[in-house]
């Protein structure tokens, strides 16, 4: 196999085809044929990215587009465009999040080894802690998504985990978050407790 | 594992919408391993990595025969021993959705663990 060449337009042009028409075989194919390629393809112009990272780009790109193949338009380029694109906008939302868990981790480092007593609860001249009030009455997973909301986390997989409806389809992921979500910012909003990023 | 292919199938293993997730149901069942299940269908394990990562076939009978023909043309496997797995596969799946407490039930019918002799 050609790691520096997708699989001819034709080619993804009929796997995608047997893919919107229910295929059972064609999600196989699909991966066989791409996954060398967008490996490859990732780390030709990603070469300082975590490999795992990549990995889980190429990954990610592939089962979205296995589960959901009418999101690629063929009228509007080629389906291994379309990989490579879907591939690194993963890739550079992976990149980010985990750029954020490491800085969440420096500072809860800094706060252990500060030598500094405010750190510790429970003592008896420390002021009582005010719970927040956006959190007031949620249950852990919809604390969890409110937290994910708040740090820009945007895929519907990520609140579908939280809310553990990985057994639905895609669709149905897709309309029970958006619910969940909506239900949990508007109380949240009530409460005075949710500023949103803006995108 | 090295081979990306195989290492995306493990990961496709949990989902509903794969057939990997079938399979695995099965193979947990006969206490197989991967090498276990490729024997079991007749098979290489480069083909089963391709197995799992097909979409889960329709549960009706007549579509269900239909899937496994496809999957079973397309990838060169004897479709009545992939059909006797998927059964089994998707009949225990049936049966953890709707019986969470299962475990619990079977666990209840294990014998008992003999009586430990250095009791007091």
């Amino acid at each position: 196999m050609n790691l520096s060449s997708p699989p001819s337009a034709e080619q993804g042009l009929d796997v995608h085809r047997r893919l919107c028409a229910g295929s059972r075989t064609a999600t196989a194919e699909l991966c066989a044929a791409y996954l060398p390629y967008l490996l490859a393809w990732l780390e030709r112009v990603e070469p300082r990215a975590d490999p795992h990272l990549r990995t889980q780009a190429a990954e990610d790109a592939l089962l979205k587009l296995a589960q959901v193949p009418w999101s690629y338009r063929p009228e509007r380029g080629g389906l291994a465009t379309y990989l490579r694109m879907s591939a690194r906008c993963d890739l550079s939302n992976a990149e980010r999040s985990e750029r954020r868990h490491h800085r969440l981790r420096i500072s809860l480092a800094i706060v252990e080894d500060s030598p500094q007593a405010g750190k510790y609860l429970g003592r008896e001249d420390a002021a009582p802690i005010e719970p927040i009030p956006a959190l007031q009455g949620l249950d852990e997973k919809e604390r969890r998504v409110l937290e994910l909301i708040a740090e820009g986390e945007r895929r519907t997989e990520a609140f579908a985990a939280v809310l553990e409806l990985s057994n639905l389809s895609p669709a149905e992921q897709f309309g029970e978050v958006k619910r969940a979500k909506d239900r949990i910012k508007k109380r949240a909003r009530r409460a005075g407790g949710l500023r949103e990023r803006s995108a | 594992m090295s081979d990306p292919l195989e290492a995306l199938a493990v990961r496709v293993d949990a989902s509903p919408f794969f057939l990997g997730r079938v399979l695995l149901a099965y193979a947990d069942s006969e206490s197989l391993d991967e090498a276990g299940l490729a024997r079991a269908l007749g098979c290489a394990p480069r083909v089963l990595a391709l197995l799992r990562l097909c979409r889960a076939p329709r549960e009706a009978a007549p579509e269900l025969g239909q899937d496994l023909d496809e999957i079973g043309d397309r990838f060169g496997v004897d479709a009545d021993r992939l059909l006797s797995v998927v059964r089994r596969g998707q009949a225990l799946l049936r049966l953890q959705a709707v019986a969470p407490a299962a475990h619990g039930f079977l666990m209840a019918a294990r014998d008992a663990e003999p009586p430990r002799e250095d009791r007091p």
